[in-house]
């Protein structure tokens, strides 16, 4: 049976796991590590780099590199919180086709998903060098909160980096699926999930069968490590600017220099009470002298500048409690996920707010991916009774008279689902009606975020208000959505498939996944080159160093002077072939060169 | 609608559903009196039915009683330890403790046609997958057909399952009895997701059964959201109850007293089948009451009654002489038809009173309706039987109002159009039933004459309201009769001047 791999595609970091033999595990990266950093560069050369690679040249090359693109992913290029990445970023952030955003990279712009898609082709690489097997398929997380339009953009990254993506689960929920796997519980769940970019709070019921049903999830997709990192990185830029009278934020590599000091800082402080932030040469005055930055910073500061960011968080668990409909008491288990839950004042508030010790037997930066290797186990394989029963984030509905949002399908509904109302004309002999699909919470439609749109036509004549027409909203198990408008009296029904939009089209998202495939297969082929290379320089630098030896020793035999020139040749044509990068013919040399070097090796021994 | 007006027990294992089954009475323990027992009327009633020989089939005959009141009765006397309740071909001495197994089977074996879908219930406390089964027929039986990777038996579940929804109660749906506490709902409902939910054959071709596993699925999940919820348990409750009462209401009206030929006919030795009739022919044929019973009851007629009329004791029959006086034997025989004939009414005050005590206002106007019948217009008990009548009318037309609100709330508007026009004919003086019957209507697309009746009559019977002239306006306006919507909405303004609605409707109807 083919390996389906789970994905916690995080906004700073990212991780992927699988099940083996009835057991989830983390697969590490070539470095060892069981995150990779989702962050990705373009070097001068135009080399892509991915993870920790990428992560560490990021100082040097901040324009072209690319981190919390999740931040981004499934926006518009009006929306709010583009207008504020793009504000912050060391990155370019530019407008593409569509309404949707691109980032510029060295002389190319990159849609989002194709910027995400990089870094799930560096997690399914990483799977399949542990597997030894190609991996095709994969569950991928996305925070609870996202709406249809993320996921979608979600899922065309899978596509793009050569992945069928078999499902999208909710972040929060894939660790609750982590908690409960393997133990027969019966408990009413928190999971607090505070990460790099998003916040979600999900309350889940684990019955004894195997069945997790989620009874009510919220967030804020634009709430995370990242804004605290920003509290940080503000309080040193105004700090320095009062002192030296220049904003850094002007220099895209300085501004990267304190987001890095500042993501450090706040991790240090989750183990010390004070740390000092020191960036020397962070920027030349106008007089072309080299300023520093050195600034301490305690763990009460840290506080006091985020305090309002997890009073947020608090405030969205207790809303959701209350759409639960249940009181504190009930929650029998609180699971802490996510980076930001190592900072003491989120685990002491939400140690207060649920009046309870949270769990402690997730790791907060893994349960993610395991949950979503688990859930993709659980689809796959017929043994597994595990039913994971989600809810829709968003109310579902349609775009009414007066701008107004209809709402069908509310909040927190558990999917599958389907709900119909009755809607009527609002003009006189109107024999066409726009049906708008909506996502969101608000009254007002110009709030909501539209998923698609079509027309019903061929109504009869009739004065307003008279033709009726039925709409009928459907979420599957998989969680597409279609809606269905049927005219009352003629029974004309018309419908479709609400394939939210991630900003592509079908065309490019094509287009970018042989961009990424040809990446992929060049990568693979440099790598390769890279082995025989180093493999090549080892041999021949061994032949090299015993060449004079065996001159000496051979120099009488016409035979022993016919070998000296052959392996001369063979080096320079080693040589060549490294020049011109020329795996195959590298290759073909590997041989020759091995065995003139256990020649040499045995020829030298005798002698001696 | 298939639920028993019994809630309160988990207790009730050994229900009794199956018809054929032989009720006994067990021997009271020593020093324990049939008056200590929390009993009422009706349950006196069927013990002194109970003869180890008729089954509760033949009781619901006898007595006249409807299946749930005497499956309930039944139910409360087994509980009680009275009486035991075994299947016919059961040897008598078997224990009850044995009757839940051999019910289900007794549920299998019958053909499904012989389950009218009325008279199924889901409120037996260990109802099976089996007795949820719609009829067949309800569907093409070539979608069992369909090439999909699901076994047969499966396909076959589902398809049952799909077609039925709509009749189906959400209890009858997760298989759960009505007492069912949250954490067994719970239960029930997880165990039915690993069942139907889709994604336990992700990957699999399951063609059109996806979807109706789907279907199927999305509404297990609402009852299970309906009934783990007090609120909206207690809204869905109430709204099934209504229903059944109604339902009752409904087919009493469909075949109306039935029996009054025999209840004519005292002295006929065929079984009875109304309560009343029992009761008379009881007294005459098979002297199995005693004479203490037959005071009792003649005395609890007389209280209800009431003191203000000296209703005298029919005068006891007057000793068969062996003088053939032609005449005595016509007042013998005029006296004791009279005199059955007012032991009837009585049965049937008795009856409705006691229905109306128990909340059971369909039974309650089916008994006063059959006793008027038999009332002459002058009769003593007419203003009794007339006023519980009335008042049982009140209490379904309430049924009908809180039924079609349930209904309006869940957009079922077809639903409540026709709950709302029961309802009315139940309160006839009811300015907001009529309102609502009439917006309902409306709504659901229907009649708009019979709308523009219904909303005329609101109109009428509360003419200051301006809910009603706007409703009445509407109508008017979906008729295209604008002119007349006009002149209701003029007649509100001055009711209520400057009321947003009735200004914009009228600026709409102006142009």
């Amino acid at each position: 049976m083919e390996k389906v791999i789970g994905i916690d595609l995080g906004t700073t970091n990212s991780c992927v796991a699988i099940v083996e033999n009835g057991t989830p595990t983390v697969i590490s990266n070539r470095g060892g590590y069981k995150t990779t950093p989702s962050m990705i560069a373009v070097t001068e050369a135009g080399k892509r780099l991915v993870g920790h690679i990428a992560k560490r040249q990021a100082i040097t090359n901040a324009e072209n590199t690319v981190s919390a693109a999740k931040r981004l992913i499934g926006r518009k290029w009006t929306s709010p919180q583009v207008k504020n990445t793009v504000a912050t970023s060391s990155y370019r952030i530019v407008e593409g086709p569509h309404q949707d955003v691109r980032i510029a990279l060295r002389e190319k712009d990159y849609s989002v998903p194709e910027i995400s898609a990089m870094v799930l082709q560096e997690m399914k690489v990483i799977a399949e060098d542990y597997l030894g097997q190609p991996v095709t398929k994969a569950v991928i997380t996305v925070p609870a909160y996202f709406n249809d339009n993320q996921r979608q953009a979600t899922k065309d990254a899978g596509e793009i980096a050569g992945l069928e993506v078999i499902r999208i689960i909710n972040e929060p929920t894939a660790a609750a699926l982590s908690y409960g796997f393997g133990r027969p519980v019966e408990k009413t769940v928190a999971v607090y999930d505070f990460g790099g970019g998003t916040f979600d709070i999900s309350i889940l019921e684990i019955a004894p069968n195997g069945v997790f049903k989620v009874i009510a999830t919220a967030g804020d997709t634009f709430l995370g490590g990242e804004d605290v990192d920003a509290r940080v990185v503000d309080w040193l830029v105004q700090g320095f600017k009062a002192e030296h009278d220049i904003d850094l934020r002007q220099d895209r590599m300085a501004l990267q220099r304190l987001k890095d000091a500042a993501e450090k800082a706040k991790c240090e402080l989750s183990g010390t009470v004070e740390t000092e932030i020191n960036l020397p040469f962070i920027i030349s005055s106008g007089r072309s002298e080299a300023l520093h930055l050195q600034r301490a910073l305690s763990r009460a500061t840290l506080e006091e500048l985020t305090l309002d960011l997890v009073e947020r968080t608090i405030d969205i668990c207790r809303q959701t409690l209350e759409d639960a409909r249940l009181a504190k008491d009930e929650i029998e288990e609180v699971l802490l996920v996510g980076g930001m839950t190592r900072m003491p004042k989120v685990q002491e508030s939400v140690q207060g707010f649920f009046e309870r010790e949270p769990s402690k037997g997730v790791h907060p930066d893994e349960v993610v991916a395991l949950g979503a290797a688990i859930q993709a186990s659980a689809l796959v394989d017929e043994k597994h009774d595990m039913i994971l029963l989600d809810v829709t984030p968003h109310a579902l509905g349609i775009m009414t008279f007066g701008s107004y949002f209809e709402e069908l399908i509310p909040q927190n509904t558990t999917v599958p689902t389907n709900r119909q109302k009755i809607f009527t004309t609002s003009r006189d002999n109107q024999t066409a009606v726009k049906i708008l699909v909506m996502q969101g919470e608000h009254e007002k439609a110009e709030d909501t975020d539209v998923l698609g749109e079509f027309i019903l036509t061929g109504l009869r004549r009739a004065a307003k208000g008279q033709v009726e027409i039925e709409v009928t909203f459907e979420i599957n198990a998989d969680g597409i959505v279609s809606v269905r408008a049927k005219d009352l009296e003629t029974a004309l029904e018309q419908s479709i498939q609400v394939t939210a939009t991630s900003g592509l089209t079908r065309d490019e998202i094509k287009q970018m996944m042989d961009n990424a495939k040809d990446d992929l297969v060049d990568r693979r082929v440099s790598e390769e080159f890279e082995g025989f290379r180093q493999e090549a320089q080892k041999l021949s630098a061994d032949i090299e160093r015993l060449l004079p030896q065996v001159e000496q020793i051979v120099a009488s035999s016409d035979f022993g002077r016919d070998a000296i020139d052959k392996a001369r040749s063979m080096l320079a044509k080693t040589q060549q072939a490294v020049e011109r990068k020329d795996a195959a013919a590298l290759k073909e040399q590997l041989e020759a060169l091995a065995r003139t070097q256990r020649m040499f090796k045995g020829v030298v021994a005798k002698t001696h | 609608m298939f639920r028993s007006r019994l809630r309160d027990g988990a207790s009730h294992s050994h229900i009794v559903t199956d018809a054929s089954r032989i009720p006994r009475l067990l021997p009271l323990p020593a020093g324990k009196l049939l008056r200590d027992y929390p009993l009422g009327p009706i349950d006196g009633y069927l013990i002194s039915r109970v003869d180890g020989q008729a089954s509760v089939a033949d009781l619901i005959a006898m007595t006249g009683l409807t299946e749930p009141v005497v499956s309930a009765s039944l139910d409360k006397l087994v509980e009680l330890k009275l009486a035991t309740c075994e299947r016919a071909s059961v040897a008598p001495k078997t224990p009850p403790a044995t009757a839940s197994s051999p019910r289900i089977e007794a549920v299998k074996t019958k053909p499904v046609s012989e389950q009218p879908a009325a008279r199924r219930r889901s409120s037996t406390g260990d109802l099976r997958r089996d007795d949820l089964k719609p009829p067949r027929a309800l569907y093409d039986p070539s979608e069992i057909d369909e090439d999909v990777d699901l076994d047969r038996a499966l396909r076959q579940r589902i398809l049952d399952v799909f077609h039925g929804l709509e009749a189906l109660d959400y209890y009858a749906l997760l298989g759960i009895p009505a007492a069912a506490d949250k954490k067994s709902i719970k239960r029930a409902y997880y165990a039915l997701a690993t069942e139907y939910h889709p994604d336990k054959f992700f990957g699999k071709r399951l063609g059109s059964f996806k979807s109706k596993m789907e279907a199927v699925f999305g509404r297990m999940t609402l009852a299970h959201d309906t009934l783990t919820r007090r609120d909206l348990r207690e809204d869905y409750d109430r709204y099934l109850d209504d229903r059944s009462k109604t339902e009752k209401h409904e087919a009493s009206q469909r075949a109306p007293i039935a029996a009054t030929a025999t209840v004519l006919m005292p002295a006929s030795p065929e079984p009875p089948t109304d309560a009343a009739s029992a009761r008379a022919a009881a007294d005459d044929a098979a002297p199995k009451l005693t004479v203490s019973d037959q005071s009792r009851r003649d005395a609890f007629a007389r209280r209800l009654v009431g003191s203000r009329h000296a209703h005298a004791p029919p005068a006891p029959a007057a000793p068969i002489t062996h003088s053939i006086d032609p005449d005595a034997l016509r007042r013998h025989y005029e006296d004791r038809v009279s005199g059955a004939r007012d032991r009837v009414i009585a049965g049937h005050l008795t009856a409705a009173e006691a229905a109306l005590e128990r909340d059971d206002a369909a039974a309650a106007a089916s008994a006063c309706r059959q006793a008027l019948e038999l009332t002459p217009p002058t009769h003593d008990l007419r203003p009794a039987l007339e006023s519980v009548l009335a008042a049982a009318t009140t209490e379904l037309g309430e049924s009908y109002r809180r039924q079609a609100a349930f209904q309006e709330k869940s957009a079922l508007w077809k639903d409540a159009a026709k709950s709302w026009a029961n309802a009315v004919k139940c309160l006839p003086d009811d300015a907001a039933a009529h309102d609502r019957a009439a917006a309902a209507l409306l709504k659901a697309n229907g009649n708009l004459h019979e709308a523009a009746q219904l909303a005329t009559r609101a109109a009428k019977l509360s003419p200051d309201s301006v809910t009603c002239r706007v409703t009445l306006a509407q109508i008017y306006v979906a008729a295209g009769l604008n002119l007349n919507a006009k002149r209701e909405l003029e007649a509100a303004l001055l009711l209520a001047p400057g009321d947003a609605t009735v200004v914009q409707l009228l600026k709409h109807v102006g142009k």
